[in-house]
């Protein structure tokens, strides 16, 4: 998919956003992916299963995340998830467009009192 | 985890779709393991989430069934149309099925209301009507039932409010309301205290009380004026008030009731012409009133002669009033259910011959990994839409087709309250769904599991024998189901003819006859003064202009009514009890003329049969050939019983005239006639013949005559005897409707079904065609070929559709009217319209066949 169209995929749900960045990293599996995001968000984002797996699913269609053949030694019942080429485009693009939005909330003084 | 937990969860799981749920399972019961989620929380979590998903992916297939759609308008246009005409009829059906049957009676509990019967168990005669003493008894002494009330017509001239009225009125026992528990509109229904005597209550309907009382709020106590007498209004009847008239089966709205007067008199236990309601009382059953009953009847038997061998028993009052009606609205609804199948294998047809175009797309997205799951459910989902948009045009389609055949429906009762309501609709929604599911099954069985590699291969232009051979068969399903609906609608046609072209023994053009006359007691207390009233009103009729001839008769044929009595014959004896019975009629000279019924032997009665002459009587052919010991009844002595106030007399036998009907469903009854003079009864009717009269001229003639002759009388209304069959048929004829619209319906839908599939095969067959026309085939061969595929198809959905209508036939038959229910002219007209209408079908297609291009044709690969 060309970049300009990654773009129209955005704004991403941000539960969307949480589960990409939590395996931009590394590769993890459903329940990791959870905690993850429970953590990094300081417990402000909770994802149910009923809200992660219909998401992750999605995802796979989309082909924004693959899923790994599962690997011996670790969980077996558990898939594990990592990035797609698409899906780290994707999440990027999200990026930059918070990023921009962030720059233009500076350029408002909205977020002079943060800037320390 | 507990197995309770792991149940409910798994419960929970199934919310979701089954491939989502095969996948995910194990990872979210892990997930939910791990977290120690609350049971109850988690689970709500998975079906909320597998509802969501579900949910999204209907309105996926439904957009994407509507983006598809929206690139076939004709097809779109085609199908929904063919489901509007389908739901359309069959959603006025149920208004009709609904409203008249389904609906309880407007009364309160009325599944507890039931009527009185009697079988005489020495004649097995069976009747409706009781006499007062008799509904006392039953009110006294049946603890299984309560508030035993008695209802008979009766009419009256209001005066005192501007012109004289004529009104149709009900004489009442007061139990009567209890039973039916409805309130007035305004003050009171009768209670036991109006039941004395020379009090004269009343309660009057509510459109008399709008119409001539100025719907004043203190009418209560007001006094009124009915024939004479003067009665004092104690209630208003709610608007739309009807009250069961037992012995006719029907609801009528009265426009006042008063208290039966012989309440209050000691009336005779023989006097039997009471229709008689009652409510059970809470817990009894209809079959224990029938066991108490049966004990009352034995007491009765004991103690009256009357009562030897009367055995009473009630029914419920549904069955009364709705029990004719059944059958016919059943049949009518079954038929719409033939009509739905028609539609549904239709629609399949045309869904078929448009997905083996889709082939392709359906085995491309195949092999690309869509489940035949998902493919299926797209196809449902198009039915789905295409048969919600046919239900919404099909509801409009029925609230259009109601109010026009609002006028045929009229001979249904409750015909007033026939409309497409919330039940409808609901019904209208269950249809829409039913419909999806059956006429999308045979192309989801088809389409969802395309062949793959065959279909990729051949272009496109492959198509399985197999679909072929569903949509022929679908076809002979159309055939079959119409070819049985248009049989059984000509078979109700014919009958309902038959009976408008009945003969009923009189001459009936130029006929008509008057409402009922009556002569109020109060202002005609003496017979002489009814035989002066009767002279004096016969001879202003007979000599106005235009009139051929004019009689006066207590009864005329077709008047839906008969007053039988009791009669004996000299020379002979009859055991108490099983004396026979006849119609009884009372005339005046010149009634067979005007009535144009033939004397086959003897005299008819002259101005010289005077009340004092040696009292007569002539008698019908059935009263001959029942009672007349040699085959002549002239010279016969017969005991007649008294009428109105004259007294029991030994009549000779004068004459013998050709029998008539007072009824077009019931057989001839044995009928005696008595001159009006030796019998000056208080009510009767004016026959008039006049061959260039018309309905107003006539109208204002007795209107004038009336006035002329007694002020206070109100004018009678003539009526002709094309009104009398009209109102005699009208059941038969809103059953025609109905059913003559649903056969319509399901020929045009055969029809198009058998053009359907004989221009795609013609389609199909284009190389072929091509091919033999190139090779010198003549027209006419092709159009042959095409015509006999057709033929076949069609002979062979007839061949079935008789079997159809020889059950559906036996069924109908008791509604058939002196007609054979295989009657071979109607079978035989019903098969050359379908074989008609299949070369008609299917004339264009095969046209089109010959003119198939061969250079095109064998290019065009």
């Amino acid at each position: 998919m060309p970049k300009s169209d990654v773009r129209d995929l955005l704004p991403l749900n941000p539960k969307a956003f949480h589960v990409l960045l939590a395996i931009a990293g590394e590769e993890r599996h459903g329940y990791a992916i959870a905690k993850a995001i429970e953590a990094e968000t300081d417990g402000m984002i909770r994802l149910t299963p009923g809200t992660l797996y219909p998401l992750i699913r999605q995802m796979l269609v989309d082909g924004w995340i693959l899923e790994m053949d599962g690997e011996d030694g670790s969980d077996a019942r558990r898939r594990l998830y990592r990035l797609s080429a698409l899906g780290r485009r994707v999440a990027q693009a999200e990026a930059q467009r918070m990023n921009e939005l962030v720059r233009l909330a500076r350029s408002h003084k909205l977020l002079v009192a943060v800037q320390g | 985890m507990s197995a309770g937990r792991r149940l409910l969860l798994d419960l929970a799981l199934f919310a979701y779709p089954p491939d989502f749920r095969r996948v995910y399972r194990r990872e979210i019961l892990g997930d939910v393991e791990e977290s120690n989620a609350a049971t109850m929380t988690a689970a709500f979590d998975i079906a909320a989430s597998g509802l969501r998903m579900r949910l999204g992916l209907f309105a996926n297939d439904i957009a994407y069934a509507a983006r598809r759609l929206a690139r076939m308008p004709l097809f779109v246009f085609i199908v929904s149309l063919t489901f509007a005409l389908g739901i359309g009829a069959n959603v006025a059906v149920f208004s009709v099925l609904n409203s008249v049957l389904l609906k309880p009676l407007p009364y309160n509990d009325p599944g507890r209301l039931v009527v009185f019967r009697y079988v005489n168990t020495k004649t097995s005669a069976l009747a409706a009507d009781l006499s007062v003493p008799e509904i006392a008894d039953f009110g006294k002494q049946a603890g299984t039932l309560s508030d035993v009330g008695g209802v008979v017509r009766n009419q009256a001239t209001l005066t005192g409010t501007g012109r004289p009225l004529a009104l149709d009125g009900l004489d009442v026992t007061p139990p009567l309301f209890a039973a039916l528990g409805v309130r007035p509109e305004l003050g009171r229904f009768f209670g036991a205290a109006d039941e004395a005597k020379g009090a004269h209550p009343i309660v009057i309907s509510d459109r008399l009380w709008r119409s001539h009382f100025g719907a004043g709020g203190d009418i209560v106590g007001k006094p009124v004026v009915l024939d004479g007498t003067s009665y004092q209004i104690v209630g208003v009847a709610p608007a739309d008030f009807k009250v069961p008239i037992p012995d006719e089966g029907r609801l009528v709205a009265p426009d006042y009731m008063d208290v039966q007067p012989d309440v209050a008199l000691p009336s005779t236990r023989g006097a039997q012409y009471i229709g008689t309601i009652a409510r059970l009382r809470p817990g009894a059953t209809i079959a224990a009133a029938n066991a108490e009953l049966k004990l009352v009847s034995l007491r009765l038997q004991r103690l009256y002669p009357v009562e030897a061998s009367l055995v009473y028993h009630v029914r419920p009052l549904e069955d009364a009033v709705l029990g004719d009606f059944r059958m016919a609205l059943w049949t009518v609804f079954g038929a719409a259910l033939g009509i739905l199948i028609i539609t549904c294998a239709n629609v399949s047809n045309i869904v078929l011959a448009a997905a083996s175009a889709r082939d392709r797309e359906f085995a491309l997205r195949s092999a690309l990994g869509a489940s035949s799951r998902r493919l299926a459910t797209q196809l449902l989902a198009e039915t789905g839409l295409l048969a919600t948009i046919g239900g919404v045009a099909g509801v409009a389609l029925a609230y259009v087709s109601i109010a026009f055949l609002r006028p045929a429906l009229a001979g249904f009762p409750r015909a007033d309250s026939i409309s497409v309501d919330g039940s409808a609709l609901a019904y209208a929604l269950v249809v829409v769904i039913a419909t999806t599911i059956l006429a999308g099954f045979w192309p989801m069985r088809a389409c969802a599991r395309p062949d793959v590699a065959p279909v990729l291969n051949a272009a496109g232009r492959a198509d399985s024998s197999a679909s072929n051979s569903t949509r022929s068969a679908l076809v002979v399903v159309e055939v079959s189901l119409a070819l049985a609906l248009v049989a059984l609608t000509g078979l109700m046609l014919r009958s309902y003819y038959l009976m408008t072209q009945s003969d009923i023994g009189i001459r009936q053009n130029g006929l008509w006859v008057s409402s009922q006359i009556s002569l109020p007691s109060s202002r005609f207390p003496a017979l002489r003064d009814r035989t002066s009233f009767h002279d004096r009103f016969l001879a202003a009729a007979q000599s106005l202009p235009g009139v051929d001839s004019a009689a006066l008769g207590l009864n005329y044929p077709l008047s839906g009514i008969h007053f039988g009595f009791d009669f004996g014959i000299i020379g002979r004896h009859f055991a108490p009890g099983s004396e026979p019975v006849a119609s009884m009629n009372a005339i005046s000279p010149g009634y067979f003329d005007t009535m144009g019924i033939p004397l086959l032997r003897g005299r008819a009665f002259s101005a010289n049969d005077r009340s004092d002459s040696l009292p007569i009587a002539i008698v019908n052919e059935t009263f001959e050939r029942l009672y007349a010991p040699n085959g002549d009844a002239v010279g016969m002595r017969l005991q007649t019983a008294g009428v109105d106030g004259t007294g029991r007399a030994t009549r000779m036998v004068v004459g013998v005239v050709r029998d008539t009907r007072d009824n077009l469903a019931r057989a001839m009854r044995a009928t005696y006639y008595v001159p009006l003079t030796q019998t000056p009864i208080d009510f009767f009717s004016l026959d008039v013949r006049s061959a260039h009269l018309s309905r107003a001229g006539l109208t204002a003639e007795l209107a004038r005559i009336a006035n002329a002759v007694d002020p206070l009388m109100a004018p009678p209304v003539p009526q002709s005897y094309a009104d009398l069959f009209a109102g005699e048929t009208a059941h038969a004829r809103s059953a025609v409707s109905l059913l003559g619209t649903l056969a319509a319906i399901a020929l045009l839908l055969a029809l198009s079904g058998i053009f359907g599939v004989v221009s795609y095969s013609v389609t199909q067959r284009y190389r072929e065609f091509g091919i033999r026309i190139a090779l010198g085939a003549a027209a006419r061969d092709i159009v042959l070929d095409v015509l006999g595929r057709a033929l076949a198809v069609t002979g062979l959905g007839i061949a079935i559709g008789i079997a159809i209508a020889a059950a559906g036939a036996r069924v109908i038959e008791s509604q058939l009217y002196q007609l054979s229910p295989f009657d071979p002219e109607t079978f035989a007209l019903v098969i050359a319209l379908l074989l008609a209408s299949a070369v008609a079908a299917a004339a264009r297609p095969a046209i089109r066949a010959t003119r198939v291009d061969p250079a095109v044709a064998l290019r065009c690969e």
